[in-house]
């Protein structure tokens, strides 16, 4: 009997091993992007992707039910004739406007698609997720559609972030407020240079600014296209504070030009574009 | 029918997961769902299930949810399992408040790891203490909440056959 359960432990201690030792070979295969590690993302991102896309239903039909409450509490005390128009006529207009926003937005991706080259691709985002150590967004874009590790990823106003990894289906990309994150920027009225790094909050960090450069509130940062992914002119954010420090150095924090909580559609770039100096509608270029 | 059941399981973690994260991604940074399997079969089943389980959700999250590097997690839950049902097998905790630690400690462990492992390969730092803080409650308390409701659904279901 003590036998067999020391011979259980045994088992259990060399699975252990095992695992541990498999998964340890998966995560330097992964950071040095060898091909068995990537397939293997790959083969369970698609094999988990139907479970992935009913929570995205699921969520999206709970978030559409608390809005019909709302709407059903706010119409509470009228009379029930009136009650049951207003609902009809809200969901109509909640449908209106959601078509309305979507094909807006729609609009102003194939505008920009077609300002930029055609190769580049629509996608919708399929999961989003914002903590300090990850910013991401999945895609619902992968291999199969053409889409590659390190292409860039676009919105209208600016840029979203880089593809890092590729299934077949679904794609994976790191925001700019990713804490690994970086891209060269340049402030469009002084043309200052920088890094604009990821803080893994909703600012970024404009860096390595010389401090002799003139760099002022609400200057416009752009993408510099010197150096990575990213070509030149895609708006990067917008300078929120300016904090000098004792050691004669500056902190400079940009508030970015797209709200990457709520961006819902997005182009990623197949082939290195000539950038345009895209601005988010309602926004005035500022000369140079 | 124990293989269908854990991967019922696993399938419903990362189905919930992925709703919770669509309906308030602030709400889910500081829960996982994806850890109930694991804390599962830590307090239920056996030293294996558990590492078993913790492979498993750990490289869907890895995939799903994260990154990091792939493995990553899964590592870490594999390792938390192990240790974590050793503790189940030894102690009775399968009540409410040793169902709560069992909660917190597998959060904590799992950002403690986070942040060595994070160390170790030269990545951007691990959460903060007052980020595993929240976690390591909402789990704990969460893990309490769903034991208690699955053996309240368990309870009513038998006494309706009896019945």
């Amino acid at each position: 009997m003590r036998r067999a359960g020391q011979g259980k432990t045994r088992q259990n201690a060399f699975l252990l091993t095992f695992l541990l030792l498999a998964q340890l070979l998966l995560m330097t295969g992964s950071a040095r992007r060898a091909a068995g590690a990537t397939h293997l993302e790959s083969w369970t991102m698609g094999l988990t992707s139907p479970l992935v896309s009913l929570g995205d239903l699921i969520g999206g039909g709970v978030d559409g039910l608390f809005d019909g409450i709302a709407d059903l509490v706010g119409a509470h005390g009228r009379s029930s004739l009136l009650a049951r128009e207003n609902r009809a006529l809200r969901i109509e207009l909640m449908r209106a406007r959601e078509a309305g926003g979507e094909n807006e937005r729609l609009r102003q991706l194939l505008m920009m698609r077609e300002s930029l080259s055609p190769d580049s691709i629509g996608a919708s985002v399929v999961l989003s997720r914002h903590t300090s150590t990850e910013q991401m967004l999945i895609l619902d874009r992968g291999a199969n559609d053409g889409v590659r590790v390190d292409q860039a990823v676009v919105a209208w106003g600016g840029a979203v972030g880089r593809v890092i990894e590729v299934g077949a289906t679904h794609a994976k990309v790191r925001l700019l407020t990713d804490p690994n994150s970086g891209i060269a920027g340049v402030v469009q009225r002084g043309r200052a240079q920088g890094m604009v790094q990821g803080t893994g909050k909703d600012t970024l960090d404009f860096a390595f600014v010389s401090r002799l450069d003139d760099v002022v509130l609400n200057d416009r940062t752009v993408a510099s296209g010197a150096v990575g992914i990213f070509p030149r002119g895609f708006g990067i954010g917008r300078v929120s504070s300016i904090i000098e420090k004792p050691n004669g150095s500056r902190r400079i924090e940009l508030v970015p030009e797209i709200d990457y909580r709520t961006v819902e559609e997005v182009l990623i770039l197949l082939e290195p574009t000539p950038g345009e100096w895209l601005l988010p509608p309602g926004l005035v270029e500022q000369e140079p | 029918m124990k293989a269908l059941n854990f991967l019922l399981g696993v399938a419903a973690a990362v189905v919930l997961q992925t709703a919770l994260t669509r309906l308030s991604g602030g709400f889910a940074r500081y829960v996982d769902l994806t850890l109930l399997p694991v804390i599962w079969y830590c307090l239920r089943g056996t030293q294996r299930s558990a590492m078993l389980a913790g492979c498993a959700v750990g490289l869907i999250h890895d995939a799903w949810f994260r990154l990091a590097v792939f493995g990553m997690a899964g590592f870490k839950r594999t390792l938390l399992g192990w240790i974590l049902a050793a503790l189940g097998g030894r102690f009775e905790l399968n009540h409410g408040l040793g169902r709560f630690i069992v909660g917190v400690l597998l959060a904590v462990g799992d950002g403690a790891l986070d942040i060595g492992l994070r160390g170790l390969m030269d990545l951007s730092q691990g959460p903060g203490w007052l980020e595993m803080l929240g976690r390591a409650l909402c789990t704990g308390v969460l893990t309490v909440v769903v034991f208690a409701a699955i053996d309240g659904f368990r309870g009513s279901r038998s006494r309706g056959r009896l019945g």
